[in-house]
């Protein structure tokens, strides 16, 4: 490693631990406010029946509201394709891909990545973490979590389904990383392309219920 | 004599908590990044805190007071990994539901590889590298501050680096 490069990975190291240091010290402000939230409602048991109650009754109105959305949202329902607002073709090849998806190999040097689709919602998750000793089924790193903002679904005559997530940059711009994924049979493994700042890469990505695989340090 | 003893441990006490007052915001980002969690920082900088109020009349004259402070929040933070967090704080969320930052020209997957890269490095590597590239440590005084050798100190400024190339270098293309 030359000097310039070690600058240029240092330079890029102080201008992430600013970002994280502030990333923190937020996390932390939110804790506190969950925490007072905590406090107060400990603090008030007669007030406790009632909030439970309320929170009852807004646990059974949002399944409710959750169930109307699935139903709705299903290819086969009888008003699918005007929720979703795209040609059917391409709701069943969304429909095909629900669920979280992860890298079988890793994309960037050592990094492995997860990705939720969902048919109808508006930000999603990606997960990101260390390839482990056998690969992506496991880990060296903890799983860290991005929340997207997803601003495009859809793709040309379902073949292929085109998934943009926008992240909010420091700067106040955004960022793009876009999912371009073909479609295939339930459960098969999804030809995908993922694209970042003009660059691209393959992968191959197959359905997951568990998005923290197994610690395995490499050797 | 014991007179002008208490008196230099009033001032003492009194240069402590403005000290405190004035760098606790910065302490519990020095103690986050070296934990790479929030909840235990903020137990590490109360614990380094208590730790420095107690051990107050050893804070030498010659000493910087930042210099003391930040020493003992860092090797409390650098234990964080050792504490087991407390009910409340494991209720609390964890504020991974906010949208994440990207830091300037890597791009997400590249910001991404950066979080894995600085995840993976021990407690301890993160505790000279957040001195040197956060807080603006030179080479020497984090080596002072951790009590390390200097040379110990530039290995693992090193390793990190090798760490983060490792993550950095492959691009997706």
């Amino acid at each position: 490693m030359n000097r310039s490069h070690e600058d240029a990975i240092d330079d890029e190291l102080r201008a992430y631990l600013g970002v994280r240091a502030e990333e923190l010290a937020r996390e932390m402000l939110r804790m506190h406010d969950a925490t007072d939230r905590l406090a107060r409602r400990s603090r008030a048991p007669r007030d406790r029946r009632a909030r439970s109650l309320a929170m009852i009754a807004a646990t059974v109105a949002g399944a409710a509201l959750i169930t109307v959305a699935v139903v709705g949202g299903r290819p086969d329902g009888e008003d699918g394709q005007r929720r979703v607002g795209s040609p059917s073709s391409t709701v069943e090849a969304i429909a095909r891909v629900v669920g979280i998806y992860r890298s079988v190999e890793p994309l960037r040097g050592t990094m492995c990545v997860a990705v939720s689709l969902e048919p109808e919602a508006a930000t999603t998750d990606l997960w990101w973490w260390g390839a482990g000793k056998t690969g992506c089924d496991s880990r060296t790193s903890d799983v860290i979590r991005t929340l997207a903002f997803r601003d495009v679904v859809g793709g040309p005559r379902g073949e292929v389904v085109k998934v943009s997530y926008l992240v909010d940059l420091m700067t106040g711009e955004q960022e793009r990383i876009e999912f371009t994924i073909g479609s295939a049979p339930a459960g098969a493994p999804l030809p995908a392309l993922i694209t970042d700042r003009g660059s691209q890469r393959e992968l191959v990505m197959i359905r997951t219920g568990d998005v923290e695989p197994p610690f395995r340090p490499v050797d | 004599m014991r007179r002008v003893a208490l008196l230099i441990s009033h001032e003492r006490d009194s240069d402590l908590a403005e000290f405190v007052e004035e760098h606790y915001e910065r302490l519990i980002r020095l103690a986050a990044l070296v934990c790479n969690d929030a909840s235990e920082a903020q137990e590490a900088v109360q614990n380094g805190l208590e730790r420095a109020w107690r051990k107050r009349s050893q804070l030498r004259a010659q000493e910087s007071t930042r210099s003391w402070v930040d020493r003992i929040v860092v090797r409390e933070a650098i234990r964080c990994g050792e504490r087991r967090r407390s009910w409340i704080q494991r209720l609390a969320p964890r504020g991974d539901e906010a949208p994440e930052t990207v830091t300037g020209g890597l791009g997400v997957a590249g910001t991404a590889a950066l979080r894995l890269a600085y995840a993976s490095l021990l407690p301890r590597h993160r505790a000279v590298v957040a001195l040197h590239h956060y807080a603006g440590y030179s080479v020497a005084e984090t080596a002072a501050a951790l009590q390390l050798p200097k040379e110990t100190v530039r290995s693992r400024l090193r390793s990190a680096r090798m760490r983060m190339r490792e993550h950095l270098e492959e691009p997706i293309g």
